[in-house]
């Protein structure tokens, strides 16, 4: 389940975000920001992903949006999940 | 008569120093990802445990994220009936995963064949929390929360955070040396998350204190307190900021051009290769 929860929400992320994010100077929608500033994101409860989100000013002015995504695939064990990027750079490792 | 008992006291000595086990520093990382290739490269279970009952002779065990050596070790020889040293060493185990949850529960079994039931288990737990510090747990508690306030869109809250944030990763070092797992667990109050390879990304974003808290994460790395792999993607989130290619292969794989010098690099700081990590990785999901 936490898997499930876990992909469906870098799905979202990817092609949801991608889109807009992609490029962008800094000017975010109000909707971006407010999801963004969530601080919920680094706090629990009964997510099984969590999430810290990073941003960067590139020097061509556009931004470049990490999300760190930690998950729980094996239940209670929150572990480093993967470095999201979306801006300059569009591809992720994970980390072993 | 002197001489007997000086010559005695000091085999008593040398008896003691030889049987003192070492913390676990970056020559224990790179020996635990040599037996962790053996295990899951070579598919040699049997040296993988021979190798670890050597290893944990000498240094007190650690079981860190995505490799669980000490799980692996005691896993594998319970598996093949090695004795791994019994009840004693299923208490280090509980200390190792109590900072993650529930993850005692799969080990139950287990631990009732030692001996140890669930009420036993949850006390040693409960025990090692309350040997963590807690001004650590309340500052980065503050610290986290500040890390993401005002991320992306106030650039002067940003700064003012980072500032603050930096100031207390030196402090903190000074006065107690890396926040690790060991001393803070992973969640702090109200159950914030500590998002430990995001927090320290964003020190790069302190001109005036990054160099500083760069080079003393490198001296925590050595010691075995900072995790490589936290290190490393910082250290490569900095070369995506500043166009430089990637030391670590943290910053994506659009820029991984030189995997040989990647590896070296890797080792120098205790990571397994890529090679090997992508196997890491591979095994985790199926999991």
């Amino acid at each position: 389940m936490s898997g499930i929860v876990w992909q469906t929400e870098l799905h979202n992320f990817k092609f949801n975000d991608m889109k807009k994010l992609t490029g962008m100077k800094s000017n975010f929608s109000s909707f971006e920001n407010k999801k963004m500033k969530n601080l919920q994101s680094i706090k629990g409860g009964s997510a099984s992903s969590r999430s810290a989100p990073s941003g960067y000013r590139n020097s061509d002015g556009t931004t470049t949006v990490d999300a760190d995504v930690y998950s729980d695939n094996t239940p209670g064990v929150w572990t480093y999940k993967t470095r999201f990027v979306v801006g300059q750079a569009t591809s992720s490792l994970e980390p072993g | 008569m002197n001489r007997v008992t000086a010559l005695i006291s000091l085999i008593v000595c040398v008896f003691i120093l030889s049987a003192c086990k070492k913390k676990p520093d970056i020559a224990y990382i790179k020996k635990v990802n040599e037996i962790d290739s053996i295990y899951r490269m070579a598919d040699n279970p049997e040296l993988a445990i021979t190798e670890y009952q050597k290893l944990y002779k000498e240094y007190y065990p650690k079981n860190q994220e995505n490799r669980d050596e000490y799980e692996t070790y005691i896993t594998l020889a319970e598996g093949k009936n090695i004795d791994f040293g019994g009840k004693k060493s299923l208490y280090k185990l509980i200390d190792l995963i109590a900072p993650y949850g529930n993850r005692y529960k799969k080990y139950l079994p287990l631990f009732k064949k030692y001996g140890i039931d669930s009420t036993e288990v949850k006390k040693e737990m409960a025990d090692w929390k309350k040997g963590l510090n807690k001004t650590l747990i309340d500052s980065f508690t503050v610290a986290m929360m500040r890390d993401q306030e005002g991320r992306y869109d106030d650039t002067i809250l940003m700064a003012k955070n980072v500032k603050k944030n930096a100031a207390l990763l030196m402090w903190t070092f000074e006065k107690y040396g890396f926040p690790s797992i060991e001393k803070m667990g992973t969640t702090g109050n109200n159950d914030v998350f500590f998002a430990m390879p995001t927090f320290l990304t964003h020190m790069i974003e302190s001109k005036e204190h990054y160099p500083y808290i760069k080079k003393k994460l490198l001296e925590y790395v050595k010691s075995g307190d900072c995790l490589p792999r936290d290190y490393a993607i910082m250290v490569d989130r900095e070369n995506i900021n500043n166009n430089k290619p990637s030391e670590y292969g943290y910053t994506l794989m659009i820029d991984i051009q030189d995997s040989a010098q990647i590896n070296r690099n890797r080792k120098s700081i205790g990571l397994p290769s890529l090679k090997h990590s992508a196997k890491i990785v591979r095994d985790y999901k199926d999991k």
